[in-house]
């Protein structure tokens, strides 16, 4: 998912699942866990979950809760993070512990692609991704089995958020240069026309920002050959603009630190408990620096 | 006519004090100045707080950290480095039929860019789909592990800087008179004793140079971590010089990462100067 220089879309998450290797009678789901996860049917892993902090922040979004105060930091400058108070990063990280210590999560390393390759080679039967590799995914497998798409796992089954959107965007500096200016935005206006964007869409699965894309020929084509990519787009339009996300100046750290975290969690150096907490002060006082030394 | 002729000369100097000046001087001078304050996100220095970034760091676990991983992985690197330059040289000392081959295919190394060999090794040691796993049927995810991260990054490394110390030992080696060997023989001499007693000491000066270099080259090494590990797992990679790139280019703390480049400075001079010192007593000319 190439983000330099690239066109606006909105890309989602959605997981890949992987119907060929299920075997009816070895497969067993989890009573206690009440969300959707094929079990081991024979795949070598049942799920390929990189550590991202994109996965954190979207569970906390279909958790329905906030990640930082100021409403959500759309408000005002965030302060203090308080998913430690309302709970939701301890739901995520108490469950992540237990797939990983049931086996079926292993740690396939840090970054939102670190899934990929097990999936694609056949290894996991179920992987996160964003809706932007979904092509790849597509070319990597090559019909050597089927690929279906679904929405974003939730931590329980009464979770009542939606997912967030993110990933590529356009954006236009100011170089008080008119001349500039005028000709940034005959380019940017071409990037969101209806058909530069069911092309960006077919060829990448990134999701297209104008409407109007969907009434392309190549957007009904695409759909048409791999309905795959029609999920994200359901997907977004089940959620709702209040569960969008969270606005901090400090988001790449903050990121950082929730990865480093749940890696020492998963590597047994800490409990679930003390991962939360340890985010959340290395988080504030980034948080504090910032807000002091820019107004 | 002397006041001219010294003019001269240093006319001669300007054009490199000035790439000196604007590429080396000006950056440590204001790496110095911004070590004394705290940043904005714009690198530009707003709250003095005089040695404070310094205090900090000293009690800071993860600059200890760092410390401590940058020195392992220093002597891992030099050590097989040099050891596997050193091999190479001896070996491709003597012509033989096919010399040419196998002393370009030792020297590669120096023309790989860290970065794409690091990409190469990241797809040979990724647990599923890695040929490192397959032919040794193992099932270790090499840098998502604290115990094999360090290694796997040193070992690339090494690789990647014994190309320049074969070609340093090779030019040492055939600085060696011949004749001193062929005298031994006839003294006597096995071929362990020869290459203790008469190959190492000939090299002793050119021994001393690699080292120095390998040793400042190795702190100086990013490539291969921000590609292959990125400072983990656990921030058992978090080499110092990758440590204060992300302080500086991902947190936005100028004032902190400057402290650090100021450390690992010092570190460097301080291991420069004992070195030559111990170079007087080791090395015979």
């Amino acid at each position: 998912m190439s983000q330099i220089g690239s066109i606006t879309a909105e890309k989602e998450k959605q997981m890949a699942l992987e119907r060929q290797k299920f075997q009816e009678a070895k497969a067993k789901m989890l009573a206690q866990q009440k969300y959707n996860l094929v079990n081991k049917g024979g795949a070598g892993e049942a799920l390929s979950m990189g550590i991202y902090g994109w996965f954190f922040e979207e569970f906390m979004c279909k958790q329905g809760l906030e990640y930082v105060d100021n409403g959500n930091g759309r408000e005002a400058a965030a302060e203090k993070v308080v998913f430690d108070e309302n709970g939701g990063a301890l739901n995520i990280l108490n469950e992540w512990k237990k797939l990983y210590d049931a086996g079926y999560a292993p740690n396939v390393g840090r970054g939102g692609d670190s899934g990929l390759a097990d999936f694609s080679s056949g290894k996991a039967a179920i992987t996160l991704g964003s809706t932007a590799s979904l092509k790849q995914i597509l070319q990597d497998v090559n019909g050597s089995f089927e690929v279906g798409t679904a929405y974003f796992p939730s931590i329980t089954d009464d979770d009542k958020g939606g997912v967030s959107i993110g990933g590529a965007s356009l954006w236009m500096l100011d170089n008080q240069d008119d001349a500039k200016k005028a000709a940034t935005w005959e380019f940017v206006k071409y990037l969101v026309s209806a058909e530069s964007q069911a092309y960006w869409n077919a060829q990448t699965g990134y999701f297209p920002v104008t409407t109007a894309a969907h009434d392309e020929q190549v957007f009904k084509d695409n759909i048409a050959e791999y309905p795959q990519f029609q999920t994200a787009i359901d997907q977004l339009h089940d959620s709702a603009p209040e569960y969008a996300g969270a606005l901090l100046s400090v988001f790449p750290e903050a990121r950082s630190i929730v990865e480093t975290e749940i890696e020492n969690m998963l590597n047994g150096k800490q409990s679930a408990e003390d991962a939360v907490s340890k985010m959340a002060s290395d988080m504030n006082k980034s948080i504090e620096d910032y807000n002091l030394l820019n107004e | 006519m002397k006041k001219l002729k010294n003019t001269g000369a240093y006319a001669y100097l300007l054009p490199s004090f000035l790439i000196f000046g604007i590429f080396l001087f000006y950056p440590f001078f204001k790496t110095l100045y911004l070590s004394l304050f705290k940043t904005n996100k714009m690198g530009q220095a707003k709250l003095f707080v005089g040695l404070g970034n310094y205090k900090e760091l000293l009690q800071s676990s993860s600059f200890w950290n760092s410390l401590a991983v940058t020195l392992i992985f220093v002597v891992i690197v030099v050590a097989v480095s040099m050891i596997l330059g050193l091999t190479t040289a001896v070996l491709c000392n003597k012509t033989f039929p096919g010399i040419r081959f196998f002393s370009t295919a030792y020297a590669l190394p120096m023309a790989i860019a860290s970065s794409s060999a690091a990409m190469i090794f990241k797809i040979m040691l990724h647990p599923s789909v890695g040929i490192i796993n397959k032919i040794f049927h193992l099932d270790i995810n090499w840098v998502s592990d604290p115990k094999y991260a360090l290694i796997c990054v040193a070992v690339l490394t090494a690789w990647l800087n014994s190309g320049i110390n074969f070609l340093y030992f090779s030019a040492g080696l055939s600085n060696i008179d011949e004749t001193i060997y062929e005298r031994a023989s006839v003294d006597g001499a096995s071929s362990f004793q020869k290459f203790y007693r008469l190959t190492l000491p000939g090299l002793a000066p050119m021994m001393f140079y690699t080292l120095v270099v390998n040793i400042i080259q190795a702190f100086q090494s990013f490539g291969q971590v921000k590609i292959l590990t990125q400072g983990g797992p656990g921030e058992s990679t978090n080499l110092i010089v990758y440590s204060i790139y992300r302080d500086a280019f991902f947190n936005y703390r100028f004032g902190s990462a400057a402290a650090q480049s100021v450390v690992l400075f010092l570190i460097v001079l301080v291991l420069t100067l004992v070195m030559f010192k111990i170079e007087k007593k080791g090395v015979k000319y």
